[in-house]
C-alpha cells in the first residue's frame, strides 16, 4: 500500500494553469473539485435551512384546525416550494458535492475530467434557486401572485392556469436539469477515463458505483422532465394544448412525463446514499464489505426498474388493468434487490467489532428508517390499498422516511465520515451523537403520526383539516420543531470542525478501506499527484 | 484489513514512512489522452440527452 504525499498541506492552494485568484474570485472561477465540492456542499445546507425554515411554518398552520397563520394560496406555494427546494437545491447537490469531493480522491484521479464544466455545473444552481423563492419576494412588492402553488408535481391543468410562479419554476427546473447533466456527463467520464492504473470497474468503490447509476438515470430523465415543462410552457403562453382537455390535449400525459423522470429522482437522490452507507458500516464493523458484486448488480437492476415503474404514482388517475397490474407487479419487483442491499449492509455488521461513532449511527438510523419506508412502500404500490391511500399524509409519511430518514440521514452519515478528512479536524462526538438522538426521535415524532392520519383519511396539501386528526398534527408539528432545531446542532458542529480542533489522522477511522485514507487530512490541494498504488488490492 | 481487536482512537496520528519516490499518477501524455477521451465521452452523452429532450417535443403526439 503506497503512502501519498501530503505536500501542500496548510499551503497556499496554487492555481491551475500557475494563476492563482483569492477570495470571491477564488470561488467564482475554480476547476478544482475540492473547492466546487466545498461550494456544492455549503450550498446544500444554506438550502436545507430554507427549506425547513418553509415547512416549519407549514408545521405551525397544522399544528391546530383551523386557518391560523396563513392564506391557503400561500400554504401551497410554501409546500410546492419547500420540496422543490429539498430535492433539487439540498439533497441533488448534497450527493453532488460529496461526488466532487470524494470520487477523484477515491479512485486516484488528480480532478474530475471536465473542471470547468463542473464548474459551470454548481454555478448554475444558485440562479436556480433564486428563480424558485423570488416570486415570495415579487409578491410583497404587489408583482405576481406569489410562488408555484401547484406542489412540486406541477400537474397540467392547475399548472396550465397558475401564476407567474409556475414561469419561474419551469425556468428553475430548465437550468437545474442543465446543470444535473453537466454534473452526470462529467462524473460518468471521470469514472471512465481517470482511474488509477490497475483499478478496474469491478474494484471501483461502491460509492462510485451507486453515483455511476445515478448518472445515467439523470441523463435519460431529466430531458424528459425538461421536455414535460417546456411544454408546459408553451401550453400557457404559446397557444399550445398538449396538457390542455379543451383543446384536445391530455393532462395525464404530464403525469406520465413527469413520473417517468419523477420515480427514477427518488433513485437519483439515493443511490449515491446506498453506496455510501457500505463504506461506513464496513469502517465501523472492522469488516470488509459483503456483498460486493451483488450490491453492484443491484445498483444496476434498482437502476433499470426504476425507469420502467413510474405509472404507480397515479394509479388512481385511471389506467387499464393490465396496466394496473403490470405497474403493480414492476414496483414490487424493486423490493428484491433492495432487499439484498438490506442483507447485504447486515451481513456486514455480522461478527464485526463494532463501534458506535457519529457516522455509524446515523448510517444504522439511516438503514432502520429507511426499512421503514421500503415497507410502506410496498403498501403503496399495491393498487387495491393505494385507492384509500393516495394522496394522504400515509404518501406524505412514507416519502419522508425514505427522503428524510433514506437522504438526509445517509448524507449526515456521510458528511461525518468524511469531514475529519475534508477539514483537518475532528468533529464533537459529544454534539454528534446529541444530533442524531434528537434528530431520529424528532424524525419519528414528526412523520409516525403521519402514517395513522393517512390511514385515518387525513389528505395531504391542505392548510385545514376535521377535528378528529388534531392530536396527531399537534404531536407532528411539536417533532418538526424539534426536528428543525437540532438540526443548527449540525450546523454548529461542522462550523467548529471547519475552524478547528483536534488534528484528524490521515486515515481517520482505523478501520476505514479505500486510497481517499492514504492522502493527507486535509489532502492536498491537487490530489494524486504521484501514482496510488493499486496493484495490490 | 486493519487489525479488529485494536481499541479504536481516531485522534491518534498513525506513525507513517515518509513517501517513497513514486511516479506521476499519469504522465502528462497520457493525461491529455484521457481528457480528450472524455471530452469526446462528454459530447456523445450530452447528445444523447439533448436527443431525448428533441424527440420528446417533435414526437406528434
Amino acid at each position: 500500500m503506497s503512502t501519498a504525499t501530503t505536500a501542500g498541506r496548510d499551503a497556499r492552494p496554487p492555481a491551475h494553469g500557475g494563476r492563482y485568484r483569492g477570495g470571491i474570485l477564488r470561488w467564482l472561477t475554480t476547476t478544482n473539485h475540492k473547492d466546487i465540492g466545498t461550494m456544492y456542499l455549503t450550498f446544500a445546507l444554506l438550502m436545507f435551512f430554507v427549506g425547513g425554515a418553509m415547512i416549519l411554518a407549514v408545521r405551525a398552520e397544522l399544528f391546530q384546525p383551523g386557518l391560523q397563520l396563513m392564506k391557503p394560496e400561500f400554504f401551497n406555494q410554501l409546500i410546492g416550494v419547500h420540496a422543490l427546494v429539498m430535492i433539487f437545491a439540498a439533497l441533488m447537490p448534497a450527493a453532488t458535492g460529496f461526488a466532487n469531493w470524494q470520487l477523484p480522491l477515491m479512485i486516484g484521479a488528480p480532478d474530475m475530467a471536465l473542471p470547468r464544466i463542473n464548474n459551470w455545473g454548481f454555478w448554475l444552481l444558485p440562479p436556480a434557486a433564486l428563480l424558485l423563492t423570488l416570486p415570495f419576494f415579487l409578491a410583497l412588492f404587489g408583482i405576481g401572485d406569489g410562488a408555484v402553488a401547484t406542489g412540486w408535481t406541477l400537474y397540467a391543468p392547475l399548472s396550465v392556469q397558475g401564476g407567474i410562479g409556475v414561469d419561474f419554476a419551469i425556468f428553475a427546473i430548465h437550468l437545474l436539469g442543465v446543470s444535473s447533466i453537466l454534473g452526470s456527463i462529467n462524473i460518468i467520464v471521470t469514472l471512465f477515463n481517470l482511474r488509477a492504473p490497475g483499478m478496474t470497474m469491478m474494484k471501483l468503490p461502491l460509492f462510485a458505483w451507486g453515483w455511476l447509476m445515478t448518472a445515467f438515470l439523470l441523463i435519460a430523465t431529466i430531458p424528459v422532465l425538461a421536455g414535460a415543462v417546456t411544454m408546459l410552457l408553451t401550453d400557457r403562453h404559446f397557444g399550445t394544448h398538449f396538457f390542455d382537455a379543451a383543446g384536445g390535449g391530455d393532462p395525464i400525459l404530464f403525469q406520465h412525463l413527469f413520473w417517468f423522470f419523477g420515480h427514477p429522482e427518488v433513485y437519483i437522490l439515493l443511490l449515491p446514499l446506498w453506496g455510501l452507507v457500505p463504506h461506513v458500516v464496513a469502517t465501523f464493523s472492522r469488516k470488509p464489505i459483503y456483498g460486493y458484486k451483488a450490491q453492484v448488480v443491484s445498483f444496476i437492476a434498482i437502476g433499470v426498474l426504476s425507469v420502467i415503474v413510474w405509472a404507480h404514482h397515479f394509479f388512481t388517475a385511471g389506467m387499464p388493468v393490465p396496466a394496473l397490474l403490470y405497474f403493480m407487479y414492476s414496483t414490487m419487483s424493486i423490493s428484491l434487490p433492495l432487499a439484498v442491499l438490506f442483507f447485504c449492509w447486515i451481513a456486514t455488521m455480522w461478527r464485526g467489532a463494532i463501534t458506535f461513532e457519529t457516522p455509524m449511527l446515523f448510517a444504522l438510523g439511516f438503514i432502520v428508517l429507511f426499512g421503514v419506508a421500503g415497507l410502506t412502500g410496498l403498501v403503496l404500490a399495491d393498487v387495491a390499498a393505494d385507492a384509500q391511500y393516495h394522496h394522504s399524509y400515509f404518501v406524505v409519511a412514507h416519502f419522508h422516511y425514505a427522503l428524510f430518514a433514506g437522504g438526509i440521514m445517509g448524507v449526515m452519515a456521510g458528511v461525518y465520515y468524511w469531514l475529519p478528512k475534508w477539514t483537518g479536524h475532528m468533529f464533537s462526538e459529544k454534539l454528534g451523537k446529541l444530533h442524531f438522538w434528537l434528530t431520529v426521535v424528532s424524525f419519528n415524532l414528526t412523520f409516525m403520526p403521519q402514517f395513522f392520519l393517512g390511514l385515518a383519511g387525513m389528505p395531504r396539501r391542505i392548510p385545514d383539516y376535521a377535528l378528529q386528526f388534531a392530536e396527531f398534527n399537534a404531536i407532528s408539528t411539536v417533532g418538526s420543531f424539534i426536528l428543525g432545531l437540532s438540526q443548527l446542532i449540525f450546523a454548529y458542529n461542522i462550523w467548529r470542525c471547519v475552524k478547528g480542533g483536534e488534528k484528524a489522522a490521515d486515515k481517520v477511522w482505523e478501520g476505514a478501506e479505500g486510497l481517499e485514507w492514504e492522502l493527507s487530512s486535509p489532502p492536498p490541494h491537487h490530489s494524486w499527484e504521484i501514482r496510488p498504488n493499486f496493484d495490490n488490492r | 484489513m486493519m487489525s479488529q481487536d485494536a481499541p479504536r482512537d481516531p485522534t491518534q496520528v498513525p506513525t507513517q514512512k515518509p513517501a517513497p519516490p513514486s511516479p506521476a499518477a499519469f504522465s502528462p501524455e497520457e493525461l491529455a489522452r484521457r481528457r480528450a477521451s472524455s471530452r469526446r465521452l462528454a459530447w456523445l452523452l450530452g447528445a444523447v440527452a439533448l436527443g431525448i429532450y428533441l424527440v420528446g417535443l417533435l414526437f406528434k403526439r
